[in-house]
């Protein structure tokens, strides 16, 4: 079971790496939080039943635990002196390649958490009814929801543009 | 800008490196492990505080029965009402801590957001309800049990001495008073504790469409 799982996170690293620069792109703990979504992703690994595609469900227990964490630092905020100790900043920190992807991130971090969650998957080209189950609302209501995000993302990037 | 630009955006921004970022990070070490470092440094630093609580508060006890069951010890009102008040203390601070550790500790990863949304905020009450009626519970009685004892003056409560002077009935009252009021000050305590927890779940489940009464 640890070997498929390592197999099927690393074919799909690339939407942890998303989550976490969408949660916590200037965050200084992003590695840490990133290894916490992998761990929580390992444990809850058992209750994957096949029943949707290995991705969906990834989405989902990485979007909860990266709301979680957030969520959480409201009620105790994380040990400041550790990650400058044990953790190098990682290399790619605050050097994103394309000038579109940091321009991008800016705009979706103005965003609530559950709205991060619904963009994200929208611009993963998951359709209304994925997202409406991942995220638990009605299909319509998530089409409201996306229209409502994008307009305000456009003013955002817009207004960043002046 | 229209509104199909930023999908293009984000696959254009993607396509050009999405290459294993986090490799510092091994997969097989991470899973290996109940925590990351930062998360357990917070866990721990609060399951030493609730420790080190028990341990204060298994020697008070401790301390407490051997003077009064075992030495019989009888004390003035002046003595005992300090030492009630750090016994009490001792017990907040050690349930506080211990609330803190379980709503830490709580997750519901695999269900959808608005599910663990949801499910989040029933745990996080359900522990503040339950804090709030042990104290409740135990200080209620602990006044009905002092008022008891001085209506049928067991163990002589009525001529209880402060400072050689019978202690006056309205101290008394105010001292049950205290007690009656401490359960609604932990639960001022708690929601001003979990303001910010309670904001950002309102904030998400305003975001999820929860009504009132899912909340």
């Amino acid at each position: 079971m640890e070997k498929e799982f390592i197999e099927l996170i690393t074919k799909h690293q690339g939407i942890l790496h998303k989550i976490c620069n969408v949660y916590f792109i200037r965050n200084p703990y992003k590695e840490d939080y990133y290894q916490e979504i992998l761990i929580r992703l390992w444990k809850s690994y058992p209750s994957f039943r096949n029943e949707s595609a290995f991705s969906t469900w990834l989405y989902r227990v990485a979007l909860n635990t990266a709301i979680d964490i957030i969520r959480k630092q409201n009620l105790q905020p994380v040990h400041t002196e550790l990650s400058k100790i044990d953790y190098n900043k990682p290399d790619h920190e605050n050097n994103i390649e394309s000038e579109k992807k940091e321009i991008l991130y800016q705009a979706i971090s103005h965003l609530s958490d559950v709205e991060k969650a619904i963009i994200i998957l929208h611009l993963e080209d998951y359709n209304y009814k994925e997202i409406s189950e991942i995220i638990g609302i009605s299909e319509s209501n998530t089409g409201v929801k996306i229209n409502r995000i994008k307009t305000q993302l456009i003013k955002i990037l817009n207004h960043g543009q002046k | 800008m229209d509104k199909n630009d930023i999908k293009s955006m984000w696959h254009e921004a993607h396509n050009i490196s999405d290459a294993i970022i986090f490799d510092k990070v091994s997969i097989e070490k991470a899973i290996t492990m109940t925590h990351s470092k930062i998360i357990s440094k917070t866990l721990l630093d609060i399951k030493l505080k609730v420790f080190v609580f028990i341990l204060i508060l298994t020697i008070y006890v401790g301390l407490m029965l051997y003077a009064f069951v075992y030495l019989g010890l009888n004390l003035s009102v002046y003595s005992l009402v300090p030492l009630t008040l750090a016994g009490l203390f001792l017990l907040i601070k050690t349930t506080t801590e211990i609330g803190r550790l379980l709503v830490l500790t709580k997750t519901a990863d695999n269900m959808s957001v608005k599910d663990s949304v949801l499910f989040f905020r029933k745990r996080l009450n359900r522990i503040k309800r339950a804090d709030f009626i042990s104290y409740l519970v135990f200080l209620y009685l602990s006044s009905i049990l002092i008022v008891f004892n001085y209506l049928t003056d067991i163990g002589g409560t009525k001529n209880l001495s402060w400072g050689n002077q019978v202690v006056p009935i309205p101290l008394l009252g105010i001292l049950i008073l205290m007690l009656l009021l401490i359960p609604w000050f932990i639960k001022y305590q708690d929601n001003q504790k979990y303001k910010n927890l309670y904001l950002n779940l309102n904030e998400s489940a305003r975001h999820l469409g929860c009504t009132s009464e899912t909340i």
